[in-house]
């Protein structure tokens, strides 16, 4: 009679009913007469059954924008471009994130409280910085797509400039920033090689001071749609505000 | 090997590449619930894995196994992703995950019995409850039917170790949806049974 070691490996097989004939009456003859492998094989048929029995309805079917998502993707990603309107918490070094949300622990609550502007244009600045040395951006993307984006991904509206308005900003990608309960959209600029940020801070948060310079970087803030904006770039005041003033103008679609 | 295509044939094999891998954006879902246990980290997953699979998509050759191709992505992304966030131990390759001793003896319930009183929301605790290794092969055999070859080559492990994480996956899944059963059985009987589970 065989070992009970030497039928193990063959088990699986057995019971998926692979096991070449001469085998399979090796294996059949030591179930038969082996009370412990006989369960084993007993086992493993009726967790086989039952998982094959229920191998569609236990298929759950994917979120309805999921797969919009992934067809982003597919536009974006199969043309060698990695898309940052599809960066999602996976892509995030923990560690990092987790810097993050230390940075800004306890010092935010909004609402009827006026923020700390320093440490908001802390946060966001990390996140600039983050995003842009992370990921790679596309080299232009069109409004409509990104807004769309935004909008499907996390429901933000932002109404973004035309390519020929935008004062020579090219776009490069949107995304949802994690700060403040990930309710804070970051739209990514260049401006000529300088990048730039914009983001669109939730109802409710104000800044106290709209004008902040901040580890090197100015951070420009001001009220569009009922919301606060904030544009940052590593550039000189002047020109971050004229970036602003660009951003601030356009009418909202 | 690259293929070289005109620009207008590489953007209708782009689409149609596209459409033949979202076609699998349900069972990979599935896969990726089953992997992370969590339909946020399942979204992420999937999501990562067809942004590289359509970054990746010349190295694909039609005709091949897209379906496993892209399981292939989905195994590597998920070990990726859980190296990356480190917030559970590694058990996939463990080796004490392959020595492990066989789950009990089992009890001898007759397969009609849990096949009619097992309902999809327990067999996917079960499953859950199951490591990671063993979670993982069962799925891939017996819901996705993958041959034993193609899942060897989907999480890079000899097929001999593939198929003792389906042959020890099963027997541990098959103890717990007895364990489950008899639970229920217990909790039913003074009031003469769980209508939603006939038989126990």
């Amino acid at each position: 009679m065989a070992l009970c070691s030497d039928i193990d490996p063959l088990m699986t097989a057995y019971v998926d009913g692979e096991v070449p004939p001469i085998q399979k009456l090796r294996v059949a003859g030591h179930i038969e007469d082996c009370p412990s492998c006989h369960r084993h094989a007993a086992a493993e048929q009726v967790a086989r059954s039952v998982v094959r029995a229920h191998a569609e309805s236990i298929i759950e079917a994917a979120p309805a924008d999921l797969q919009g998502r992934c067809a982003t993707a597919g536009r974006s990603g199969a043309a060698g471009r990695r898309s940052v309107l599809l960066l999602n918490r996976a892509g995030w070094p923990m560690a990092l994130a987790a810097t993050l949300l230390l940075a800004v622990g306890g010092a935010l609550v909004y609402g009827t409280v006026i923020n700390p502007s320093a440490a908001i244009a802390a946060q966001l600045t990390l996140d600039h910085l983050k995003c842009f040395a992370l990921f790679d951006q596309p080299s232009a993307l069109k409004p409509s797509e990104v807004q769309a984006s935004l909008k499907a991904q996390y429901g933000f509206e932002v109404a973004l400039p035309e390519a020929d308005q935008a004062g020579g900003l090219t776009l490069v990608g949107g995304r949802r920033c994690v700060y403040l309960d990930g309710a804070v959209a970051h739209v990514l600029y260049r401006s000529g090689q300088v990048p730039v940020s914009l983001f669109v801070l939730p109802p409710g948060v104000r800044l106290s001071q709209t004008d902040v310079d901040i580890l090197g970087h100015t951070a420009v803030a001001f009220t569009r749609d009922g919301r606060t904006w904030v544009v940052l770039a590593r550039d000189a005041r002047a020109n971050v505000e004229r970036v602003a003033a660009v951003l601030g103008r356009n009418p909202a679609r | 090997m690259l293929r070289t295509r005109s620009s207008s044939t590489t953007e209708a094999w782009q689409a149609s590449f596209e459409q033949e891998a979202l076609a699998f954006l349900n069972r990979l879902y599935a896969a990726a619930l089953r992997l992370t246990r969590n339909s946020a980290d399942a979204e992420d997953l999937v999501q990562e894995t067809y942004l590289r699979a359509f970054k990746s998509a010349r190295q694909y050759q039609p005709g091949t196994n897209l379906r496993g191709w892209l399981f292939t992505i989905l195994h590597n992304a998920h070990l990726n992703q859980r190296r990356d966030r480190a917030r559970e131990p590694v058990e996939a390759d463990s080796e004490a995950v392959e020595l492990a001793p066989n789950d009990g003896e089992g009890a001898a319930t007759p397969e009609d019995v849990l096949l009619r009183a097992t309902l999809d929301a327990d067999l996917r605790e079960a499953l859950d409850q199951l490591p990671e290794a063993f979670r993982e092969a069962v799925w891939l055999r017996d819901v996705e039917q993958f041959t034993y070859d193609e899942i060897a080559r989907i999480v890079q492990v000899p097929i001999g170790t593939v198929m003792s994480r389906i042959s020890r996956g099963r027997r541990s899944l098959h103890d717990r949806l007895v364990a489950r059963s008899e639970r229920f059985a217990r909790r039913a009987s003074p009031r003469g049974g769980d209508p939603a589970r006939p038989g126990v």
